[in-house]
């Protein structure tokens, strides 16, 4: 047989595939574009992006109602049926990263006027870019089913979260330093958790990534948790693990 | 010595029963091909023997010896030697092949006494001449030949028309109708027809247009027609009703009337075995004498003219030079076998020229 | 265009969705108005409504025995070779009522063409005769050049060209079913009918002839209007556009169609409670 057996199925298939990688490039450039945001106060550019988050949400819907179009009507099995399943939920991930970003930018709307000090802002920047590679690492590795690739995501998330840590530190030496004031601090120490959330993201789409090449389910998910609070020692406030 | 061990030693001699299916063993001894070679072999002596002390062979005696000897024989031996159901199903197979034997002695035995004494005037001349102005030896069948020929003829152009377009209305137009019931039951009835019916039937036909003492090879053939017409009917409605309704189906689905269905799609696809059924209605009629003999009577030349006068025809001929010999007698008597032999090839050709049509017109798709 | 997709046939409990986006302005829709379809006294398809795009798949699923055979098959007054069978109602299709008074169901036939459950080419004929057959049988003649032009065209439509090309004048019986399925159906497209009707015409093949044949039929939906009734509620899942639903209350009673909407619709959404029994096979 010399033509393509359900064509019109692979087709679906690949434009499913293509709108996925299309929203994932675009939360890729968003991440630098809401730090930049965040390190100019640009409040125009600001209302720019949380407006435009309606057109994300709006392309995760159509998306994950094609998905269900092809499950019902196309009776996927196999690889098949683990990359529309995932799809599914890789597009839940990155609607709710370009979300994170939104927050990013009404973080920056509401610390307007404030200065940040050059460690800070140092520190922001590293977070933005790893945050930007991770995704962009994330959403390569989904357009290519590359599974290494994906897997080598834990450990520049590992960095993320360093970053995270010491984001955390710089701000309470910053404001013991009298810099920064307390509003200001708590918002940075939230945009600290959103960036480290997008970093989370993306690893998850890389988790789904190696289920679709090969199965793969991990065994513990989120056995070690980045995610306890920062402790007191001696009455100075620590991140987490360095008592 | 305990009575346990005595009881025990009882139960080992009743396992060693071979050929006994109670105690359940799945192994069971084999007899062998050369096994029911040496029983056929010991009832052909046996049945010898019931001729063989007064010298002269009596075939009747002896085979009816050898074949019970055989089927007797087969079952103990089996018996012995397998199991009770080998025996039975050995049983059952000697019963089958001596049937078979026996319905194939006459066939050999009839063919065989032909060919012999037919043989004695299988010669150019019996195939040229006719019985013109012989009274003793010499003479020939030529124009019995010719008449058959004739006379089968016209009988094959009334009814393989008739016949096969009656068929066609059964099967194709009839369907349930009370009428093609009623039809199919007259066919039915007229298989049955006896040949003498048939002929006095086509005599008296004649006479009421000719006047009587009509003798003509038409009424021949007429006669002929009747009892062909039921055996074509029937074998092509049975060929007919094999061809698929798919594919009748298939070609009402293109837009193809009904009556092209019929002559183009469903006639080819059932034409091998329409042409078995009308060989077998030729072979069926062609060695009728009785209605024959009727309405053609007998000549001693040669009439090309089916409508009026007297033809030969070869059963006929063979009856005459039978009944009425000339003499010497066995003159007449080697004619009539050298007959009845021409009109058993005639048969076999016919058989094989249809099969051999029927092999090259058979669709390869058909099972 | 209309705007109202819903219009429900009050008291008998069905939903027949008209398609908004249905290109109707096309030739070849077949518009079905009331039809009840009769075996003599008995009554096998009762009350059917529905309009058939062109070009386009049109599914009809249901339980066995519901009907839908029945229906089909009286699109192109086939079921008329049962003696006794007649229908009330109407089947319009170009302006014209297929059973209005003075029509030859024969010529019907030649601009609806039908595709049967079992292949079944013609075996005294060779595959280049059987794609022909159609155009012959009718009595058209056709000269050497035209016949082996329309029999290349006939067999390329139904992908069928590359692999017989070579033996044309072999029995259409030598073929694998798969293959001679697609001859059928380049036979009925060598008459160039306006429909394409497929009485479950993959039920008989193995797997991948069946998605070879829903693959030709993507294709072919391009030119034809193609309904077909399966047994396989993926199969019309996979190829229709738009899917109607027969069942039968009870054994005796006539077939009725219950839902009739685009594909989507009825295996995500059905309205009706015992189309999604079906299609979810808690009944059937």
């Amino acid at each position: 047989m010399s033509k393509e057996l359900r064509s019109n199925f692979h087709e679906q298939l690949t434009e499913i595939r293509d709108g996925i990688a299309q929203m994932g490039a675009g939360v890729t450039e968003l991440v630098p574009r809401a730090t930049q945001i965040l390190l100019d106060g640009d409040l125009e550019a600001a209302e720019y992006v949380i407006l435009g988050d309606n057109e994300y949400d709006a392309k995760a819907v159509e998306l994950e109602e094609r998905c269900f179009s092809v499950i019902a009507l196309q009776a996927p099995v196999a690889s098949d049926l683990r990359s529309l399943v995932s799809a599914i939920k890789i597009i839940a991930d990155i609607e709710r990263s370009a979300d994170l970003c939104v927050n990013i930018c009404k973080a920056a709307r509401r610390i307007y006027g404030h200065d940040l000090d050059p460690s800070l802002r140092g520190v922001i920047q590293k977070m933005g870019n790893q945050a930007r590679v991770l995704f962009k690492e994330s959403t390569e590795a989904y357009l290519n089913l590359d599974g290494p690739r994906a897997a080598a995501l834990h450990d520049m998330d590992s960095y993320l979260d360093d970053l995270q840590r010491q984001f955390i530190q710089v701000i309470f030496e910053s404001h013991a330093a009298g810099t920064i004031d307390l509003q200001v601090a708590v918002q940075l120490a939230v945009v600290a958790r959103f960036y480290e959330r997008i970093g989370d993201h993306a690893v998850n789409v890389g988790d789904r990534v190696r289920y679709i090449v090969d199965g793969w389910v991990p065994e513990h998910p989120y056995a070690e948790s980045d995610n306890d609070p920062p402790e007191i020692v001696d009455g100075v406030i620590v991140p987490a693990g360095q008592s | 010595m305990m009575l346990t061990t005595d009881h025990l030693d009882r139960d080992r001699d009743r396992d060693r029963d071979i050929g006994s299916d109670s105690n359940g063993d799945i192994t069971s001894g084999e007899l062998a091909g050369k096994g029911t070679f040496a029983v056929f072999g010991g009832a052909v002596v046996l049945g010898a023997l019931t001729w063989l002390p007064s010298g002269s062979v009596n075939w009747a005696r002896w085979v009816i010896v050898t074949i019970l000897a055989y089927i007797i024989g087969t079952y103990v031996v089996s018996r012995i030697v397998e199991s009770k159901r080998h025996a039975t199903d050995r049983l059952a197979t000697a019963v089958m092949t001596s049937s078979f034997a026996v319905v194939l002695l006459p066939l050999v035995s009839v063919v065989w006494t032909v060919v012999e004494r037919g043989s004695n005037r299988f010669d150019w001349t019996f195939y040229s001449e006719t019985m013109r102005g012989v009274v003793g030896e010499g003479g020939g069948a030529y124009h019995a030949i010719i008449g058959t020929l004739i006379i089968t003829a016209l009988a094959a152009t009334f009814s393989v028309p008739f016949g096969l377009f009656t068929a066609i209305y059964l099967v194709e137009y009839g369907g349930k109708t009370r009428f093609s019931k009623r039809v199919t039951g007259l066919v039915d009835v007229m298989t049955g027809i006896p040949s003498i019916v048939a002929g006095l039937f086509a005599y008296a036909l004649f006479v009421l247009v000719d006047g009587p003492g009509h003798r003509s090879g038409l009424a021949g053939a007429v006669a002929l027609t009747l009892l062909m017409t039921p055996v074509v009917v029937r074998a092509s409605e049975e060929m007919l009703r094999l061809v698929p309704n798919e594919l009748r189906e298939a070609s009402y689905a293109l837009g193809v009337a009904k009556w092209r269905t019929i002559a183009k799609i469903v006639l080819p696809t059932a034409i091998a075995g329409i042409l078995t059924g009308i060989v077998l209605s030729i072979a069926r009629v062609i060695g009728e004498t009785a209605p024959l003999l009727i309405t053609v009577g007998i000549a001693q030349g040669v009439n090309y003219n089916p409508f009026s006068g007297r033809m030969a025809t070869l059963p006929v001929f063979t009856y005459n030079s039978y009944a009425f010999p000339t003499l010497p007698r066995d003159a007449s008597l080697d004619r009539a076998w050298a007959s009845a032999l021409t009109l058993v090839i005639i048969v076999a050709v016919l058989f094989t020229g249809a099969r051999i049509l029927s092999s090259i017109l058979k669709p390869k798709g058909l099972k | 265009m209309s705007d109202s997709p819903q219009a429900t046939h009050a008291g008998t409990g069905s939903a027949v969705e008209s398609d908004p986006n249905a290109p109707v302005d096309l030739p070849n829709r077949i518009d079905v108005n009331d039809l009840n379809i009769y075996y003599g006294a008995f009554k096998a398809v009762a009350d059917v409504s529905m309009t058939i795009n062109p070009q386009s798949i049109t599914a009809l699923i249901g339980p066995s025995g519901c009907g839908k055979s029945t229906f089909l098959r009286s699109l192109n007054r086939m079921h008329e070779v049962i003696d006794g069978a007649y229908v009330e109602g109407s089947v319009v299709i170009n302006d014209k009522n297929l059973y209005g008074p003075g029509v030859d169901p024969v010529a019907v036939r030649r601009k609806i063409g039908m595709v049967f459950q079992r292949p079944n080419p013609f075996p005294t004929m060779s595959i280049a005769d059987n794609v022909l057959a159609g155009k012959r049988l009718n009595s058209k003649r056709l000269s050497k050049t035209e016949g082996a032009e329309l029999v290349e065209e006939s067999l390329r439509g139904a992908n069928l060209w590359n692999e017989v090309k070579d033996r044309l004048d072999k029995p259409g019986s030598s073929l694998s079913g798969g293959q001679q399925q697609r001859l059928c159906i380049a036979r009925a497209i060598a008459v160039s009918p306006d429909v394409l009707l497929m009485d479950e015409p993959c039920s008989a093949l193995d797997p991948i002839s069946t998605l070879a044949i829903e693959e030709l039929m993507l294709d072919l939906k391009r030119t034809y209007n193609i309904v077909i009734v399966t047994h396989n509620m993926q199969q019309a899942a996979r190829v229709s556009d738009r899917t109607g639903f027969f069942t039968i209350e009870g054994t005796g009673k006539p077939g009725k169609l219950i839902e009739m909407a685009t594909t989507e619709k009825i295996f995500a959404n059905p309205a009706m409670q015992a189309t999604q029994d079906y299609v979810t096979g808690r009944f059937g």
